[in-house]
């Protein structure tokens, strides 16, 4: 007998590996497209590239600081008018001599009071050769990067920052909870029916997830704007017209409508595959139905809230589509900051990134605790 | 001040939310239930249905209603650039679909019988597309089409949309496999099949449950996906939600309400159609 | 004893079909009755009925001489230990067991020794800090028996407890179960569709069938006494042979008269006979009231199994005996008056 049982495992093994082959390619798929794209990210994010430096009129920056750019691309200071790649200093004034190959190009920037004033273009005998440029671009002298946390330290220090990042979380967070509080008690009755329509109705209410999330957001903005629905509405009953547009009220509103649907769905599921027998024991041990609910049902449906919250918070502290097409700028979220960033400076915007997946990476711990069984997208399915 | 006003309004779902969980024989209950339900339906539905009553009104403006008139649908079907936006939309939809089923089937597969300590690590991965959220990944990925001098375009964009719908079709398919009686591929091989044949005619109609569910969200997922494809389908091309995105921001008409009121009675008459076959499933339960 | 649940004229029924049709049925007090019957026959049904999750759709439930139809589960004094044990994942084996009192709100400090005493008692000391998904089927089991009889319900009912377990381990347990309801004077309502199980542990059994009930006796009534084929079939192997009741204590069947020990049937009546396989006492073919021919005979342990063709009426009789014969070979069949069991003679159903 136990030699049978020994054999069996390795002839298992031995027909098993025929078939995994068949995850090989997704094996090569999933490095080059979900995990090289994150170090990327990651990389991004603690790099800084020797790349060319741009100066513009009205930026506020120091003589001091404009050096130091330069001297980090590889600039090195030599009288005017000096060879490509130098630059030479005067109490106001800093002189770029341009790296560039074939032609002598210089730059003469003018600092006041903390601010770029003047940007002029000079000629070698120090000239000027045109003086209505609003921004100069200096080439790179050297390639390369260096490794830094400046990204972080600027995020950090900015009190603007800091602040749209607390109000995402905070807008994420209570969108979260009204969804769960709104949500949980939609799937509870929808699991507990017992009419034959209960399918086909409890897709009814998922059904607006299969329409595009930018139609459903702009179905609230035609609801809730100046000359909108509502108003006309309003105003056709007498009643004074109304402002909610732009605020954080409207924001929330718009996710919660946006995500319902995905807490639903899972809470749902998890919920009607309850075993109805676990529901009755607790009723004949003498818990009614508010104590049932409490002890027995509520802990066993933690898969499933946990599936939820999962949809709902994550996508919720970046998106930025709700916050810019609901909101104003006084509810502006980082997903906004993110995008915006990223065109002109993906190595901040990376940054950025970077320490919502932290802040994303911590969550997920937390919620994992709860979450015992593997159930995280799979409540959803 | 805004938030008492919003308390009051919320103030009777609360107690139809309470009352709705005590013993469903009662009355009261039956009553809470049904309006707890009706009013979330309500909210639900209300915006999509004021979006197609304005897709039929004859004046310009999305609120403010003049007439009954079906020419924002004739102007729907004549704007070029809004008909071939939708028209990315869908065919990015549809072939990134299949695409991510097909692999993402066969993936679920070969993971599933590969050792546990690997197939550990790869579902991880696996899940991290999922967890992430959207526009980390969509910066992500830009990132990289960068380094490796993809131009941002149709091609980026197809990518992309298979790349976050895979790891969706292999959790779909997954716990079928895992629910899967092991014994019925040996049965196939002892009697007899190849095991190409026996994943065809034995693995694949027991998993299908899941790889319809996951083509199904693949499709979904792609369908409503707005963040990734506004960074990865570059400066040119666009997509549905990018379409809408700009032009919620310069000016917008009827148009789009026309466009949801088509999306809606589609995706109303696949529920339709889907719900009146699975009753016959159940009955031969 | 005096009843401590009446059933009156319940009546159920499901989707156009009946279940139970205006059943009547009375439990007496401290006593270990078992509801038994085929899938379907509607026992399960009644169970759920008595502990109120499940409403009639007509009749009347009495507990202890008070109407019951409109009360809650949680509100009846009876216990059920589920088929399938319904034991709650979440919580391990102590809050499981304990979870009756906590909710009537006993202090903890009191509800630690009833807990030890209950896992005492069920064999499972030690067990309280234990996962549910550890437990191996029958601790599983155990620990749902447990946490019902902690709470001290008047009623125990239990719905096939013994379903998923080894046969080993379910003749073990209905030993055990018997004891407990010795020992608690708790009245057990059990149903299960296993007769052996029935005979074994009952004081009264209710053998029902399509929601009637078919006889209510003793164990030794039921499988002695059957008083219609479908008891008679339904508990343990039986022949029954058409055959005419020529008068009182005498009995005509397979062509020959014998001695029996029934009367009141009337005279050339029709009627059924039922003698159990092991009743038949195997003979020389000459010293036999019937001869047959043996078809097959199988070794069981016990006893051997024949399927014997009785030669006047080829009808196929079923025997146990510890004797045994070849198979073609001819043998004597000779029956005690006191084995023959008469019953009305009806069609069997279908």
């Amino acid at each position: 007998m136990r030699k049978q049982v020994e054999n069996k495992p390795k002839e298992r093994q031995v027909q098993s590996a025929g078939r995994s082959a068949f995850g090989y390619p997704y094996v090569v798929f999933a490095i080059v497209f979900i995990l090289a794209p994150l170090f990327l990210i990651v990389f991004y994010s603690i790099t800084l590239p020797k790349s060319p430096v741009s100066i513009s009129l009205g930026e506020k920056c120091t003589v001091d600081a404009i050096v130091d750019k330069l001297e980090f691309i590889g600039y090195t200071e030599e009288a005017f008018p000096g060879n490509a790649g130098t630059y030479s200093v005067t109490e106001d004034t800093v002189s770029i001599v341009n790296f560039r190959e074939n032609r002598f190009e210089c730059y003469s920037v003018r600092v006041k009071d903390g601010m770029v004033y003047s940007l002029t273009e000079l000629n070698k005998d120090g000239s000027v050769f045109d003086d209505t440029m609003a921004s100069v671009k200096v080439l790179n002298k050297e390639n390369g990067f260096v490794f830094t946390i400046n990204h972080f330290k600027n995020f950090f220090s900015s009190t603007v920052y800091i602040e749209v990042f607390l109000r995402s979380i905070y807008i994420a967070l209570i969108s979260t909870v009204v969804c769960l509080l709104i949500g949980y008690p939609t799937a509870y009755i929808l699991a507990n029916m017992q009419s034959r329509f209960r399918n086909f109705l409890s897709v009814l209410f998922v059904l607006p997830m299969w329409m595009n999330f930018l139609l459903r957001t702009y179905a609230w903005r035609n609801l809730l704007e100046k000359s909108g629905v509502l108003n006309s509405f309003l105003s056709f009953l007498g009643l004074p017209e109304q402002n909610l547009m732009y605020t954080q009220g409207a924001v929330i509103l718009c996710m919660v409508y946006n995500f319902l649907p995905f807490m639903i769905l899972p809470i749902y599921n998890t919920l009607s595959k309850l075993d109805k027998s676990m529901i009755e024991a607790s009723h004949d041990l003498g818990a009614n139905h508010y104590q049932t609910l409490i002890k027995v049902v509520l802990p066993n449906s933690v898969p499933g809230i946990v599936s939820g919250i999962t949809m709902t918070f994550v996508p919720s502290i970046t998106a930025f589509a709700v916050s810019r097409i609901m909101g104003g700028t006084e509810s502006m979220m980082i997903g906004e900051i993110i995008e915006r960033q990223f065109k002109y400076d993906p190595w901040f915007g990376s940054a950025i990134s970077v320490i919502i997946m932290i802040l994303l990476l911590i969550s997920m711990v937390f919620l994992s605790k709860y979450d015992k069984e593997e159930t995280v997208g799979g409540g959803l399915i | 001040m805004q938030f008492l006003y919003v308390a009051i309004v919320l103030l009777p779902l609360l107690v139809a939310a309470l009352i709705s969980f005590n013993d469903p024989k009662r009355r009261s209950t039956k009553i809470s239930r049904a309006f707890y339900l009706a009013v979330v339906f309500i909210f639900t539905y209300v915006p999509i249905v004021v979006l197609i009553i304005f897709s039929f009104n004859s004046a310009r403006s999305t609120g403010v209603w003049e007439g009954f008139s079906l020419k924002w649908y004739k102007e729907l079907f004549n704007d070029s650039q809004l008909m071939s936006a939708l028209y990315t939309t869908v065919v990015v939809a549809f072939i990134s679909a299949i695409v991510s089923t097909v692999f993402g089937t066969f993936a679920s597969i070969g993971i599933f019988y590969m050792r546990p300590k690997i197939k550990n690590a790869i579902m991880n991965i696996t899940y991290l597309p999922v967890l992430n959220a959207d526009i980390i990944t969509g910066v992500s990925l830009v990132l990289f089409f960068n380094l490796v001098s993809i131009p941002l375009g149709y091609v980026t964009l197809l990518l992309s949309h298979i790349c976050f719908s895979i790891p969706y079709v292999i959790l779909s398919v997954m716990p079928k496999l895992k629910q899967m009686d092991n014994n019925l591929y040996e049965a196939a091989l002892d009697l007899g099949s190849t095991p190409m044949t026996a994943l065809r005619k034995v693995i694949i109609p027991e998993i299908s449950p899941g790889i319809v569910s996951g083509f199904l969200l693949a499709l979904t997922m792609s369908i409503d996906d707005f963040v990734i494809s506004f960074f990865t389908a570059g400066p040119v091309l666009s997509n549905l939600s990018i379409e809408i995105y700009s032009a919620t921001k310069r000016g917008v008409t009827p148009e789009f309400n026309a466009i949801s009121a088509i999306m809606f009675v589609v995706v109303l008459t696949i529920l339709i159609i889907i719900n009146a076959r699975k009753p016959k499933d159940e009955k031969a339960k | 004893m005096s009843d401590i649940i009446r059933l009156e004229d319940i009546s159920v029924a499901f989707d156009g079909e009946i279940i139970l049709d205006k059943l009547n049925l009375n439990i007496r007090d401290k006593e270990f009755v078992t509801l038994l019957g085929p899938s379907g026959c509607g026992k399960t049904t009644t169970l759920r009925i008595i502990g109120g999750f499940q409403r009639q759709d007509s009749g009347n439930v009495f507990f202890d001489n008070q109407l019951i139809n409109d009360i809650p589960p949680y509100k009846r004094n009876v216990n059920t230990v589920f088929q399938k044990y319904a034991l709650f994942p979440h919580l391990n084996v102590y809050e499981n067991i304990a979870f009756g009192l906590n909710i009537k709100k006993v202090p903890k400090s009191e509800i630690a020794p009833l807990v030890d005493e209950m896992l005492a008692l069920v064999n499972l000391r030690g067990f309280g800090n234990r996962n549910i998904q550890s437990l191996s089927g029958g601790q599983q089991q155990r620990v749902a028996i447990a946490r019902a009889l902690i709470n001290k319900p008047h009623v125990l009912l239990l719905d096939e407890p013994l379903g998923a377990l080894d046969l080993k381990l379910r003749k073990e347990m209905q030993i055990e179960l018997k004891n407990m309801q010795i020992k608690t004077g708790i009245t057990f309502i059990y149903v299960t569709h296993d007769q052996e199980e029935a005979l074994t542990m009952s004081d009264t059994v209710v053998v029902m069938n399509k929601g009637i009930i078919q006889q209510i006796g003793t164990p030794q009534d039921i499988y002695n006494e059957p008083t219609n084929s479908f008891v008679a079939d339904f508990i343990g192997e039986s022949n029954i042979i058409p055959g005419t009741m020529v008068k009182d204590l005498v009995v005509d069947f397979c062509g020959h008269r014998f001695d029996c020990v029934d009367k009141g049937f009337g005279e050339n009546v029709p009627v059924e006979i039922v003698v159990r396989p092991e009743d038949v006492k195997v003979t020389e073919p000459k010293d036999g009231q019937l001869t047959g021919k043996v078809e097959s005979s199988i070794f069981k342990g016990v006893h051997y199994e024949m399927v014997v063709e009785e030669d006047n009426t080829h009808f196929k009789w079923i025997i146990q005996s510890t004797q045994t014969a070849q198979p073609g070979e001819t043998i004597g069949m000779l029956l005690y008056p006191s084995d023959i069991h008469i019953m009305k003679g009806e069609s069997k159903d279908a």
